[in-house]
């Protein structure tokens, strides 16, 4: 292990040791829920840890409560596409049986797809779940949103690049 | 991370450009021959064009007929956790976010259907409330006022006589609604409120206007913004129809008619504008909306066009 690896953990450690009963107690109030709370806590230290940013920390609870803040809202956003998942799976009339790790994959990969599709106008990722999602041509899609096939593929090009611009190689 | 810094806005989007031309109409030989070259011209070009196919990877892992609705639904059960969180994050922990088994639903509003789903609820002071399809509400009663806060959706009200005598008002983005005695339907668009009014009446208020209320008697509907009050009209004898399971229409456009199906169905049901015009009268079991599609098959020069379970399309034959 190196040495900087090193007084990462140490900060890291430090930075435990000051302020985890206080995020426990920021994220407490805000989800209402113990268990929940200490488990986004722990995740925000693994997440700072990983990040390795905790040397330079001026202000730790503000970061904290930050990163905290993203996990929370991923949080969410886990649980939202879960439950979709399962009422969508309900609705389905042939019962579909998938295996505990398909499914983890297939909500992971929700999720991501979720993520990328943040930002994008109604319209833009219609069109783009049209074209990529149902298999629609650029022609069919025009006729059906009653637009025209130059609008539609500015449309597309558009959330593409959205979506390369956030993939990581 | 640091490979992907290194592929700016222009290359990722030169990439989309050329994919979307590939796949547009009739690629021909020269315009595959151009995108061998400019992948050649650049190594940052191969880069972003492997890029997209990983992106097309992930897309085709989940089967459309379930990444379809699960998406759609999952964006609008967020939607309403991010406007709590939001309000939560800004009154810095003001409040307290509970969370629980059915979690989003509850969060947002006291009462609320899915779409698709009637309920009939019955209030601390015996009026009734019944919400139709994807509905919520807040209800608050208070020392002097009974209120109930219409979010999304369209209920039905039939107020009971209170010992207190406390007014019973409707709120909505668009103003509010005070009963006076009275069964009336409130009904919540994007982008306006419909008040009708089957027994009595109703005074509406619109939220930014000042000056008198306008009062809505029995028989009468209208529609009021934030900032306008529509004049009164007629009202739809069949308003409540959906109070029975049913959709009763009289002489509408298809194009309207599938709109209105639309509330009820989850997933999406368009309908071609060549046929839009066409008129439809009748009543529909909702029960069935799949049903309801099959049925225009057999009275109008119409054909339902199915992709999945959450896609169909009304066409011409």
């Amino acid at each position: 292990m190196s040495s900087v690896d090193l007084s990462l953990q140490r900060a890291v450690h430090t930075l435990y040791e000051d302020h985890h009963n206080w995020l426990c107690g920021w994220l407490r109030k805000r989800l209402g829920c113990i268990d929940n709370a200490a488990d986004l806590a722990q995740d925000t230290f693994i997440r700072v840890l990983t990040q390795r940013k905790a040397p330079e920390l001026r202000e730790p609870r503000a970061y904290l409560s930050t990163v905290a803040r993203s996990l929370m809202i991923d949080m969410f956003r886990r649980r939202a596409v879960e439950q979709a998942y399962l009422e969508t799976l309900a609705l389905i009339p042939e019962p579909l049986a998938f295996s505990p790790e398909t499914r983890t994959l297939i909500i992971e990969t929700l999720m991501e797809i979720d993520r990328l599709l943040d930002g994008l106008g109604g319209r833009t990722r219609e069109i783009f779940l049209m074209a990529q999602l149902d298999g629609l041509s650029y022609v069919e899609i025009g006729r059906r949103l009653n637009v025209s096939v130059t609008t539609v593929k500015k449309h597309a090009v558009r959330a593409l690049t959205h979506c390369l611009l956030l993939l990581e190689d | 991370m640091t490979r992907s810094q290194s592929l700016d806005h222009a290359t990722l989007e030169a990439a989309a450009r050329w994919y979307v031309d590939l796949r547009g109409e009739a690629p021909n030989e020269a315009l595959r021959e151009a995108h061998r070259r400019w992948l050649e011209r650049d190594p940052r070009h191969l880069q972003a064009w492997e890029r997209l196919a990983r992106l097309q990877d992930k897309l085709e892992q989940v089967a459309p007929g379930i990444a379809r609705p699960t998406l759609a639904s999952a964006r609008a059960k967020r939607r309403d956790v991010l406007k709590v969180l939001s309000i939560l994050l800004v009154a810095g922990g003001a409040g307290t976010l509970v969370w629980n088994t059915t979690p989003l639903p509850t969060l947002m509003a006291d009462q609320r259907t899915s779409t698709g789903e009637r309920r009939r609820v019955r209030l601390d002071d015996g009026s009734q409330l019944q919400l139709n399809t994807a509905t919520a509400v807040d209800i608050r009663y208070s020392e002097n006022l009974r209120e109930v806060r219409l979010l999304s959706g369209e209920i039905l009200i039939e107020t009971a006589h209170d010992e207190r005598a406390r007014p019973f008002v409707v709120h909505t983005a668009d103003g509010s609604i005070r009963a006076l005695g009275t069964r009336f339907i409130v009904r919540r668009e994007a982008d306006h409120t419909q008040v009708c009014v089957q027994e009595h009446a109703v005074e509406v208020r619109s939220a930014n206007l000042a000056g008198p209320a306008v009062r809505v008697n029995a028989g009468q509907q209208l529609s009021f913004r934030q900032d306008d009050v529509d004049p009164v009209q007629r009202a739809n004898p069949q308003a409540d129809a959906w109070t029975r399971d049913m959709l009763v229409v009289n002489d509408w456009p298809l194009a309207d008619f599938v709109m209105e199906l639309q509330r009820y169905r989850p997933g999406h049901v368009g309908c071609d504008p060549a046929i839009a015009a066409l008129r439809i009268s009748g009543a529909f079991h909702l029960g069935n909306t799949d049903t309801i599609l099959d049925n225009l098959t057999s009275t109008l020069p119409v054909r339902i066009r199915r992709f999945s379970r959450y896609w169909a399309s009304v066409e011409p034959v």
